[in-house]
């Protein structure tokens, strides 16, 4: 019974801001046993290190009714995503550039910097992460009569685990997904946080493995001045590889639901897109 | 209804049920003519006889007469339409799968003519070869069908290890990998057309991480491609013959 509770807390009650991630950003977790890492008994720290993993990735395409955050802009931004990781051991790094064309009327930032830091552990034999970002953006409000900060930044932690539940939950046996909580700096002494839960589901396959469908479900917060709750959204997208040049083409709907505040309630955030590896490097056995 | 629709209506059951009547029956009969139709096979000619086991009872099938002459072994043994699955094995037709069990339909080709309509699907076929860099990754196969699969009966299994799969028109392939935990997925349409040789740049390849907070990612196929390539010198597929 209490977990069942729980599990509703954390579908439904668990509030939620919408999806803290990009419409278009991409997941870079990676089982590090994959790599060839072997983790101590307890699941903290390696024995072995595995092999070393670089992946450079490159996204650009156009989002139509682009959900900055948690906020609706109703601007239909061009983008173009560059994501680097590195892979070591139970750790990883992140160095994400985004950079955003819009009409000027729009208020969204139109270059993002990222930087983000990952430590993997085993749980009940399960790969978890911790994932620690510090991401920086160009303020869009800077330009205004009102002198603000050129640049704004933010922080936060995302833990991405599989929860199991006792049988009699049946089918929620486990969820998977990762608890974000991000801080924004506004300006001096004033912060806003966010809180939200994404779950993603199973990817389904066809056209042996040329087209992928991905689906996930937000959940969450925002604490301004008190806490306003809750905001959903779901992201489903539809890949197709492209043979030969091993170029996907993304097309991806993400409907919000945001109960709180004034205006619209609902937003559909639609972008296509573009998406490449640029470099996929793995090197050999590296000794700890 | 009027007393002359009435009148018209009964004369008209009563022409149906003498008509019905009048349709010889074959139940009880020791001798039956059984006929085999293959349906779907891609065009496929059996050169010569070729041996159906009509219920447990191996019958030879002449394709060019088309049906066979079934006659009772004793006297006790009697027809029935319909009680006797047809099973034609599968190395009958080397280059079709064929539905396991087919029962009879109904008597309109004539008196005591058993008509099995065989439903098959065209075989496919795909050639996994593998040069190994050292101590060789196993290989192992999964055909994976889909509700226009033929309820085939159990075939022979795939080979362990590099070598050729046969697979129904409906059926896709999954080549499975120990180390690096990976699956690539195969299919007709994996080959584009004019192309019947693949390497392991051409297919994708998808990381098997059951044990993990986040299952599938891209980043994950591209470590277990990546890994994949390092065991292998050279990985083929083909659907050469």
């Amino acid at each position: 019974m209490r977990a069942a509770l729980l599990a509703l807390v954390i579908l439904t009650a668990a509030v939620a801001a919408a999806q803290e991630i990009d419409i278009f950003d991409p997941t870079d977790f990676v089982d590090p046993r994959a790599r060839g890492t072997v983790f101590q008994k307890d699941g903290l720290g390696v024995e072995e290190n595995g092999m070393n993993f670089a992946l450079v990735r490159v996204y650009g395409g156009r989002v139509f009714d682009y959900q900055w955050r948690n906020t609706s802009t109703e601007a239909n931004p061009y983008f173009v995503n560059l994501t680097s990781s590195f892979y070591r051991g139970d750790r990883q790094f992140n160095l994400k550039l985004t950079k955003f064309s819009a009409d000027s009327a729009t208020s969204i930032p139109t270059l993002r910097t990222t930087f983000q830091a990952g430590q993997y552990f085993l749980a009940s034999n399960i790969a978890s992460r911790v994932l620690a970002t510090v991401a920086v953006e160009r303020n869009p409000y800077s330009s205004g009569e009102i002198h603000r900060e050129r640049y704004q930044y933010e922080f936060g932690l995302q833990t991405d685990v599989e929860i199991r539940f006792p049988k009699p939950i049946g089918s929620l046996d486990h969820i998977d997904g990762s608890f974000i909580w991000m801080r924004r700096r506004i300006s001096e002494h004033t912060y806003v946080d966010r809180l939200s839960y994404l779950y993603r589901f199973r990817e389904r396959q066809r056209s042996n493995g040329r087209l992928q469908l991905n689906a996930s479900l937000g959940f969450g917060a925002e604490r301004a001045n008190g806490w306003q709750c809750c905001l959903a959204r779901g992201v489903f997208t539809a890949t197709y590889i492209v043979p030969r040049i091993h170029v996907g083409v993304n097309a991806a709907f993400a409907p919000t639901f945001s109960p709180a505040g004034g205006g619209r309630r609902s937003h559909h955030e639609v972008a296509i897109y573009l998406d490449r590896t640029v470099l996929s490097w793995l090197g050999d056995i590296a000794t700890k | 209804m009027s007393s002359r629709s009435k009148s018209l209506f009964l004369v008209l059951i009563a022409a149906a049920w003498s008509a019905a009547a009048q349709q010889p029956s074959c139940e009880g009969a020791n001798a039956a003519a059984v006929k085999v139709v293959l349906d779907g096979c891609g065009g496929f000619e059996p050169e010569g006889r070729f041996t159906v086991e009509y219920g447990t009872e191996p019958i030879t099938v002449d394709p060019k007469t088309g049906y066979w002459l079934w006659t009772a072994p004793n006297d006790d043994m009697k027809f029935k339409i319909g009680t006797r699955p047809l099973h034609i094995p599968p190395e009958s037709i080397p280059r079709a799968l064929a539905k396991c069990k087919t029962t009879a339909s109904a008597v309109r080709d004539g008196a005591c003519m058993a008509v099995y309509v065989v439903k098959c699907e065209p075989l496919w076929f795909v050639k996994v070869g593998m040069v190994p860099k050292g101590d060789p990754p196993s290989l192992t196969y999964e055909r994976r069908g889909n509700a226009r699969t033929i309820d085939a009966c159990p075939r022979e299994d795939p080979p362990l290890g590099p070598g050729q799969v046969n697979l129904a028109n409906s059926e896709s392939l999954l080549v499975k990998i120990d180390r690096p935990k990976c699956q690539i997925p195969l299919g007709r349409n994996s080959f584009p057309r004019g192309r019947e040789e693949l390497t392991l740049a051409d297919v994708p390849v998808n990381a098997v991480s059951e044990g993990a907070a986040i299952a599938q990612s891209t980043a994950n196929d591209e470590v277990a491609k990546k890994a994949l390539q390092k065991k292998v010198k050279e990985m083929r597929f083909s659907t050469k013959e």
